[in-house]
This record gives structure tokens, sequence and C-alpha cells, in this order.
């Protein structure tokens, strides 16, 4: 079916960046944050791969990953054009569509603490017009217009693949082209492991450093969660003011995580499509029912928080599904729902259980590790001795009948899940075409 | 809002044809102008850049005034035209009107230019430059073998077969010449590079010969050798067209694989596989760049590659032509260049003893008078001229001086008076292409910003306050007003009827003079009528060889690394690259070394060396790059002292051997890590 699609031509592009410069004028975007960027392959010129570029922007995708995840449906699509329109006054700021879009086309732009990015253009389109950026290509390499769009060029080795039916019309290098034909009787030898170190690294848009917050955040979901489960197991006391402390606490977390704090409201209107609406609901609704529960003591209302905190705890780990992880394993052992029954398991010193889930995390993690050495990436491992001592220290003394406060266990046990939930940001990462373009060298 | 059209006057191939989007006396719009059929698609990322150029903050608005190093102070245009009209009375009854130093550039071409030389005139003349930064070698053979520099239109290139691109990089310095070329490979057309860099360009070829560089024409005669030993030549076209191809043949038998392969670093199979193609692929057209022939060897270069287009019969022809510059449009020219840039063709009042690839030296060599007085406009000597710091020292020894210009460049922190420089929407002024065939008018579309007023109007004003005669004022300067530039225009046009200004204001035009295929008649007008492979008057005029020769360039010992300076995508020379959103892709002036290079002086990716010769030194970043050779080095051209160093800190004021061009590409440097 045909559809408005940008058709770009890999045997035209140079390189140039006048699409770039002719969108940013075009939309007066801010030069920090440019709608289109041109991704090039290869930029250190290894002799054995192909120079080439992507001039990407918004690809419009018919299954948008944005517009579908948005907690705050701030996405809608345009009819007529098929543009996937960001609405600036509906979105809060908390960049989820930057880590589910694999094109990296929404940009967050730290001065509005908003995401914007491009929109085909659409008064011009309407128009009859081409979008800005093709209007300023000056080879033809980028164009626009009503097409069949050719999937399986999707598949071009360096493009981003994942299905998402893109508008765009990818023209793959000619076979003439994908491998350099270079005379030169001086030119050397060239060692793939050091050409990598030479590769400019790609700053990762999930790091350590930026999401702290989320780390303690989740965590808090998981203690509060299987403190209340435990509660009405009738294992554990749930006293109004340390709950009521640690809950203001998470919802301050997840609010330093999002520019428009006054719209923070929003975060639950897509309950239908997006995972994370569905956390942020389901919490607040743990939350807010727990609260009535302890001061009405009323047991019911306890179960109905608790259904919704287990949900909230399935919600958060599937908020992370679409994320590319370094070890590329289905499951993780700092996975919060794991953390939560672990939680659980000790406040309610089920051995049973404490047993099945110390096994099941343990081996996740060291079937982890072993996948990121077998990889040679960074693996830790001192961290990781010092994390499954804290995961086997608890249950030795507990075993041993060691007579300690449930407080030492459970620190012990948290300092644990922190270098879990921590490791698991840490190899965690957004899918990019920087990336994609990337790894290409491994294939020489 | 308005839409209006105009052309892009820089120093570049491309000259594209733009429409000016405008509102409320600003600029907020650059967009394509498909009646260029050069440049259908619109300009570079450079000519989009004018949206900001032309609205920058940083732009000269009003005269200035120096008060310390560095420090500048707005000033009147009064103050500003008294000081200078008193310098130059001065320097003038003292010393004489050559004390005073008229250097202009490429900085903004146009007709109206004319009117600063009439002014100097009208002064009583003054001192300026012979030869040219840019391109004099190669014009200077294509002459002395062809008779004149002209090649077929820049879209016949899809005709071609077989297209070489020897030493240009257009994917970077004439982007729209990649539509062409695209076009006759989608038709099947071969594509080759030749060339000491992996460019851009080279991506879209079917192969990269990655000469040692300065070693093109020994490559070229031995490409001869073997077309001339294989017989795929084309007998006819040599018998009726050339000169001298007997003792070129003879010439070229010395060059064998075997040689040129040790000289040129590539596989002797490699060259008489280039060599087949050349010879048995028509039509061919050879791209010579110009960064080749800015070494000292440049013009003896230049003509063996050109012998190659005309052994095998490929000039005249569609889809082969011989494509190094295309003066068809320059139809108001008297003297067409290379041979304008010649010393003796000056008008008398001038004196002309300043070589511009010798700036600096030769100013610090005159005398009688010596320079007491500098005038710079439509150009950055301090980083464009070869050997920045002999230029300054001979700068800061004239008493006075005056730039023209529109940002602070390293020059405009020379000058004692700065007066703001007019932008091409400012004034309406005609331009030719050395590519394309087109002649333009570029519109004035907005009102000076500021306080800024066009050269033309800063002249009239000087030459009233010098008390200049009004009939010749009136004559030779145009009074500031738009009627009196029009006129002015008009007047230059009064000969080519077809090119009406009312006609140039909606878009480029053709003259009539304008072949799309020219040679097509075989008729040459060198001395000889006949394509001269043997040139009497190269021999006559710059002491060479008579035939095309390879000289190598001078054994290094001192500094083990050849710096070269190709242009960029992101500047035309040294303009462009302050604004912002060049700098975003292009941030300061890296240092591209090969690792091999760079690991042999410990010098890791990234890291800040220290770049040195004889000449000068700077600290800048090494950015890696496998896509040289070892041994060179590449610092694009261009770049301001403030973005860490111009190359020309490092070049040496040489001369080609032929059409007083500037060797750049002569300069040898090397790198040493900083010590912490």
């Amino acid at each position: 079916m045909k559809k408005n699609a940008f058709i770009f031509n890999t045997n035209k592009c140079v390189g140039c960046m006048a699409c770039v410069v002719g969108c940013s004028i075009e939309n007066g975007t801010s030069l920090q944050v440019n709608w289109r960027e041109v991704n090039c392959h290869n930029k250190i010129k290894h002799p054995g791969l192909p120079v080439f570029h992507f001039s990407l922007a918004c690809n419009h995708c018919e299954e948008a990953p944005c517009m579908k995840n948005c907690p705050a449906l701030a996405y809608t699509r345009d009819k007529e054009t098929g543009a996937v329109i960001h609405h600036a006054e509906a979105c809060i700021g908390c960049k989820y569509c930057t880590w589910a879009c694999p094109y990296d086309a929404p940009k967050f732009n730290p001065s509005t603490q908003i995401v914007e990015k491009c929109n085909f253009c659409i008064d011009r389109i309407s128009e009859g017009k081409q979008p800005a950026c093709v209007e300023a290509c000056p080879v033809g390499a980028l164009s626009f217009g009503q097409e069949d769009v050719d999937e399986k060029n999707h598949l071009t080795p360096g493009f981003v693949n994942r299905g998402i039916k893109p508008a765009i019309q990818l023209i793959p290098l000619r076979e003439a082209h994908r491998k350099p034909q270079i005379e030169n009787t001086d030119a050397p030898e060239i060692d793939l492991k050091k050409v990598e170190s030479y590769l400019p690294r790609t700053e990762s848009k999930i790091s350590l450093d930026k999401e702290w917050t989320l780390v303690l955040f989740t965590l808090a979901v998981a203690g509060l969660v299987s403190w209340q489960a435990a509660h009405l197991f009738g294992k554990a006391d749930l006293p109004l003011i340390p709950f009521a402390l640690i809950s203001v606490l998470a919802i301050a977390l997840t609010s330093l995580h999002i520019g428009k704090k006054l719209r923070m409201w929003r975060f639950i209107l897509n309950l239908k499509g997006s995972w994370l609406s569905r956390e942020i609901f389901s919490f607040s609704a743990f939350l807010g029912l727990s609260g009535l529960q302890i001061i009405t003591e009323n047991r019911m209302i306890g179960y109905a928080a608790l259904a919704f905190g287990l949900f909230s705890l399935i919600s958060v780990d599937r908020v992370y599904k679409f994320l590319k992880r370094k070890d590329e394993l289905v499951f993780h052992s700092g996975m919060v729902s794991l953390t939560a029954i672990l939680l659980f398991a000790w406040l309610t010193e089920i051995s049973i259980l404490i047993e099945l889930t110390l096994l099941a995390k343990g081996c996740l993690y060291m079937w982890r590790k072993g996948a990121l050495k077998k990889q040679t990436l960074a693996w830790f491992p001192v961290l990781s001795v010092f994390r499954i001592l804290c995961l086997l220290l608890p249950y030795i003394l507990w075993d041993m009948h060691i007579s300690m406060p449930l407080a030492v266990y459970l620190l012990i046990v948290m300092m644990g899940e922190l270098i879990d939930r921590s490791e698991f940001y840490y190899e965690s990462d957004v899918i990019t075409p920087k990336d994609e373009l990337r790894m290409m060298h491994q294939e020489l | 809002m308005k839409l209006i059209s105009s052309a892009c006057p820089r120093n570049c191939y491309s000259t594209c044809s733009l429409k000016v989007r405008v509102e409320n006396n600003r600029i907020c719009g650059i967009e394509p102008h498909s009646e260029n059929k050069a440049t259908p698609e619109g300009p570079c990322i450079k000519g989009l850049a004018y949206v900001e150029r032309a609205n920058s903050k940083d732009r000269i608005l009003y005269p200035q005034k120096r008060v310390a190093e560095g420090k500048y102070q707005r000033i009147s245009w009064d103050e500003a035209l008294d000081c200078i009209a008193e310098n130059l009375s001065n320097c003038k009854e003292q010393f004489g009107p050559h004390s005073v130093l008229y250097f202009a550039s490429s900085g903004m071409s146009g007709l109206l230019n004319g009117v600063s030389t009439s002014f100097w005139k009208l002064f009583g003349g003054a001192t300026t430059t012979y030869g040219n930064l840019c391109w004099p070698a190669g014009l200077e053979a294509t002459r002395l073998c062809l008779g004149a520099n002209k090649h077929n239109a820049p879209w016949d290139l899809e005709h071609a077969k077989l297209i070489v691109l020897w030493g240009k990089n257009p994917a970077e310095t004439n982007i729209q010449e990649m539509i062409p070329i695209e076009k006759a490979q989608e038709k099947g057309a071969q594509f080759i590079v030749i060339d000491p860099r992996r460019t851009p360009s080279a991506e879209r070829a079917n192969s990269l010969f990655q000469v040692k560089s300065g070693t093109d024409a020994a490559l070229a005669l031995g490409l001869a050798r073997e077309i001339i030993k294989n017989d795929w030549i084309d007998h006819d076209f040599i018998e009726k067209n050339v000169l001298g191809f007997e003792q070129f043949k003879e010439r070229a038998e010395a060059y064998t694989p075997e040689k040129v392969s040790q000289i040129c670093r590539i596989s002797e199979t490699s060259i008489r596989h280039l060599a087949k193609q050349i010879g048995t692929i028509k039509p061919m057209t050879l791209i010579p760049g110009y960064g080749m022939q800015r070494y000292e060897n440049g013009g003896q270069t230049t003509r063996c590659l050109l012998a190659l287009s005309v052994i095998t019969g490929n000039i005249g022809k569609q889809g082969a032509c011989w494509h190094y510059a295309n003066l068809q449009s320059y139809v108001f020219d008297d003297l067409k260049e290379p041979l304008s840039y010649f010393p003796g063709c000056e008008h008398p009042s001038f004196r002309r003893k300043v070589s511009v690839a010798k700036l600096g030296e030769d100013l610090l060599k005159l005398v009688d008078p010596e320079v007491k007085m500098i005038w710079v406009e439509r150009g950055n000597p301090l980083s464009q001229n070869p050997d920045t710091n002999s230029i300054r020292k001979a700068f800061r020894k004239a008493g006075f001086r005056v730039v023209v210009d529109q940002f602070m460049t390293d020059t405009a922190y020379e000058a004692d008076i700065i007066l703001p420089a007019k932008n091409m929407f400012e004034q309406s002024d005609i331009i030719g292409s050395y590519w394309n065939p087109y002649v333009q008018l570029k519109q004035k579309v907005v009102e000076p910003a500021g306080e800024v007023k066009p050269e033309t109007e800063i002249y009239y004003l000087l030459a009233k306050r010098l008390g200049m005669d009004a009939a010749e004022i009136s004559k030779h300067i145009p009074a500031p007003t738009d009627e009196a530039i029009e006129n002015y225009l008009e007047n230059c046009l009064k000969k080519f009827p077809e090119l009406s200004l009312e006609a140039l204001k909606e878009g480029p035009q053709l003259a009539n003079s304008f072949e799309e295929i020219p040679f097509v008649d075989h008729q040459f007008p060198t001395p000889s009528g006949k394509i001269e492979l043997y040139s009497k008057q190269a021999q006559e005029m710059w002491g060479i060889d008579p035939l095309p020769d390879y000289r190598p360039l001078p054994e290094q010992n001192e500094f083990p690394l050849q710096l070269i300076s190709p242009n960029s995508k992101n500047r035309i020379h040294s303009q462009f690259g302050n604004l912002e959103v060049i700098k975003q892709f292009d941030p300061e002036a890296y240092l591209f070394v090969h690792p091999l290079d760079a690991e042999a002086r410990e010098i890791a990716n990234n890291e800040r060396v220290k770049l040195y010769n004889h000449q000068g030194q700077a600290e800048l970043k090494v950015q890696f790059d496998l896509g040289l050779r070892p041994g060179n080095v590449v610092l694009t051209n261009g770049h301001w002292a403030l973005n860490g160093a111009s190359p020309n800190l490092f070049t040496k004021g040489t001369e080609t051997d032929m059409g007083h061009g500037t060797a750049f590409h002569n300069t040898w440097v090397d790198i040493e890590k900083l010590q912490k």
C-alpha cells in the first residue's frame, strides 16, 4: 500500500549535513537538538569497509513505539499524511519515548524539559511541498513521496530493523561500493581490535549515573509490595509512618526523572498501551489503597492493594522489555519481581521460597556474568563476588541459627539487590542507529 | 514574505543559484533555484548557513577603532573615514602612492569589485599583488596546451563512460557534481578516483588509486606510456590536432610501470589496468582538482595529466573533456585568468612587485617606498596566504592598517580601523562561475544591517574626502544609490544584448558565446593552433621543459610528515567556519593523522599535540584517519587561529612552477606529544 515516505538513496548521500541544517532552519530547533541526524558508517575509514551514511529523522512508523509507549498520550497520528505528531503541551518529559524509538527520533530538549521530534513537515507536505530536509538535500539523496515501502531493504546491515514499518524507502549501497578497492602498496595491516579502540564512544542513553533514581525507585517498589504482602501473610507489621515515608521518597524519586512535574498526572493516561502508565497507575493505586488499609485497618482493602502491587511489579519489569542488554539474555537476576519475591521470602522466613529464589537469582546472575565474560565485556569480578556474598551470607547465618535482627539480614540482602539492579541499568541500553552502524565493524 | 532569485558569490566551483526567503528585511531561508541546470537541487550546507551568517550577532556592523591589542571600539563613519583619508594623504605626500598596499582577494566575486581598482587608480596607484592563491598553475598548464580554459557543461558529465577524478573531491568542494557522476554510474559508467586521501568522493568510485602525494605526474606519464605501447591512442585526433606527440612519446618512454609503481606507491598491475581503462573506455571525462597543482611541480603535473585526455582523443566530444576550469561565464573580463595574474599586465599606476604566494617575505623586502599603509578587502591573508608569521610581521611593520570585513577574522584583528563589509544580500552585483556556464545576478534583498556600507560607497565617500576630481568620480565610482548600482551593471551588460538585468533578476542566464561542448570544432587558440604537448611558450615564459615532465618534490630529512591542506565541505577558504551552524559539525582545527604515525610518537587518538616546523608551531588535537597514507597529515584549509591553527602557519611562501600559483602542499612538519 502506498503511503507518504522518505526515500533515502545510500548511493547518493555524501554526508554533507545540509538536510540537518535545512530541518533546523525550517523548524527553528536549537543546534543541540537536531531532529534529523546523519549517521556515518566507518568514519575512521577502515580500508576493508565502505564509508556510507544514513540520514535519519522520524520514520513515522506504522507501529510507532513512541506513540504506543508514551504514558501521557502526547503522540497522535495525522490521518491525512500519516505523520506521527508529538504534542508539546501534553508531554511530561519522561523520555520514555526516547528509549522506545530505535531510530533515535524523539529528542529530549534540556532547555524546555520536554521531548520534540520531526513532524514530517506536516504543514509543508499538506501544501504539496517537500519536507525541508528533502528540499535542502543538494544531491537528491533524500526525497519524499507516496511509496510502496520495500521492507526487505530494511534488512540492510547497519540499518535498524525492528519490524515496526518505518516510512522510509531505503535504497541500499550498490554492490560495487560495498567493498572498497584501494590501491596503495604502503597500506599497513590494521588490527581490528585497535580500530575498535579508535572509534569514538557513543554516549549511552541509559547509564547508571543518570538512572540512579530509577534504581532506588524500583527497589522501593519491590520493598513496599513485599512488605505489604508479608503483612497480609501475617508476618510483618505495617506501620503508617515508615511506610508513608518510603512511599513519598519513591514518588519523589520518579518525579526527579521527569521534565514537567506539574503534568505528572498525565503519567496514567495510556493504560491501554503503555506499561509505564500501568506501572505508575498500579503503584499509585497500591500506595493509596495501602494507606487506606492502614488507616481503616480493613484487610480487604489490603488484598486489593496487594493485587495492584503485584501488577506494578510486573509492569516495572515490562517497562524495560525493549531495551538492549549486553548479555542478551531474557531474564535478569535484578528484575524487580524477583527482588520482591526474595524480600517477601525473607520477611516471611519461608525456607523453601528463600532457597528457590536464591537458586534462581544466583543462577541467573552467574549465567549473565558468564555471558558478559564470553563477550569480553566488563563483568566486575570483585563486585560480583560481593553480590553473591550478599545473596548467600544471610542464608548461611540464618541456617546456622545465628540470632540477629531481621533488619541486618534485610540490609545485607538489599545491598546485593542494589548491586544487581545497578548492573541492570549499567548493562541496559537503547537501540540507536549509531550503535547499529558501529556494530558493522564486527562483520570483518 | 518574498522569494528573490540570487546566486552565491563565493570562490567555489558550484556558484549555486538560490532563492532567498525574506521577511521584514530579514533573511529567513535559502531555497533551491531549479533553473540552474548545474545546481538544480540547491546549495550545500554553507548556502544554508547564510541564514545565520546574515543575522549573526558576531557580525561587524559599525566602524571600529583599535584601542588595545585585540580590543576595538565603535566609532562613527566620519571619524573612520577622516582618519583613513588623513593616512592616505600623508602616505601619498610623504612616500608616494605606492607606499599603500591594496590587498583584495576572492572573498566575494562581482563586477563591482572593479570599482575598488578604479578608486586606487584615481588615488594615483598603489602597490598590489600578482599571482593567485588558488589555481593558476593548472590554468596556465591548460592554457599552454589547449589555448583556453573551458570545458563541457557540468551536466554533460552524465554522458561519460569513464570518469576519472584526479585530486578533486567534489563531494565536499563541488557537491552538485556528484549528481551527474551518479547519473553516469546509473548508466553503467566506470568511476575512478586518484588521490592521496580516501575522500568522501572516493567512496562512490569503483576504485581508488591512493598515490603518494606529489607524484601524480609520474603516474600520468606511466599511464601514457602504457596507452601508447598498447596502441590505445586516437591516431586520427593526434594527427590532426596535436603538436609534439612524438617528443611526448619519447618523454613517457622512461616511465615504465615498474618505475612508476616505485614512485607512486601503487602496484604495477593496477597501473596497467588503469591504463587500459583510460585507453579503451570512451568517452572519458578527466577531472583534475586544484589541490594537485598546489605543489611546486603543479603546472607540469597538470600538463602530464592533460596529455592523457589529448592522446586518447577525449577532447571536444559529448561526455569527453578536460574538466579543469570553465571560464565561459567570465564574459566581462578583458583579460582572462591566468593572464590577468601575471605582473606586467597591470595599469601603469600600479606597482605589482608582491607575490601573493610570498606576501610576507616580499612585503618585508619591499623598498622605495616601503609599505606604510595596508588596505585589505574581501580577504583574510593572515590565515590564507602562506607563512602567517612573516605576514604578521610585515603587517605590523606597516604603520596603519584598514580591514573591511563582516567578521573578526585573524586579519581583522591586525587592523587599526575595521570597516563593516556588506554581505551578499545587501548590494546587487553580477557574477560568473568557473564551473557552471551561467552569468548570474546576486540581488540586493535587504537593506544593509547596522551602519554597513558597501565598498563602492566607502570608496565614493573616501574619494570625496580626498578631493578627487568630481567628474572622474562620477565616471568610475557609482553613487551610493541602488539606481546608480543598477546603471553601473547595465553599463557592463551593454555589449551583451542577450543578458538583460531584467532577465538576470529572474534567474541564471547564458551568454551567446556559451558552448555546451567547447573545442568541438577542434579550434585551439594556441600559437600553433593545435593542442601543444610541446610548448615553446612554456619554456619561454616559465623556463621549464617544453614537454610535460615529472619533477620530484624535494627530499625531506628534517620534517618527516607532509602536511596537505585540502578544502572542507564546511568552509569556503576561511569563510563560514565561525558560524555556530558549522561549528556543531566542525568545532576546531583537528590534525588528521594515520594511527601508525601517531603511535610511533606515542600519541593517542584525540590527544593534543604540538605541530611544528621552521615556519611555526601550534597545539592541536589529532584525529586518527585510516584513509590517509602514513606520512601524510591533514589540516583542512581555512581554520582561524582561534580554532587552533590555520595550515598557513606552517606553509612556506613558494610559487608553483608556472602561473604564479602557491605551492601550499610543499609543506613538511612533525608532531610531538605534549609534555604533561
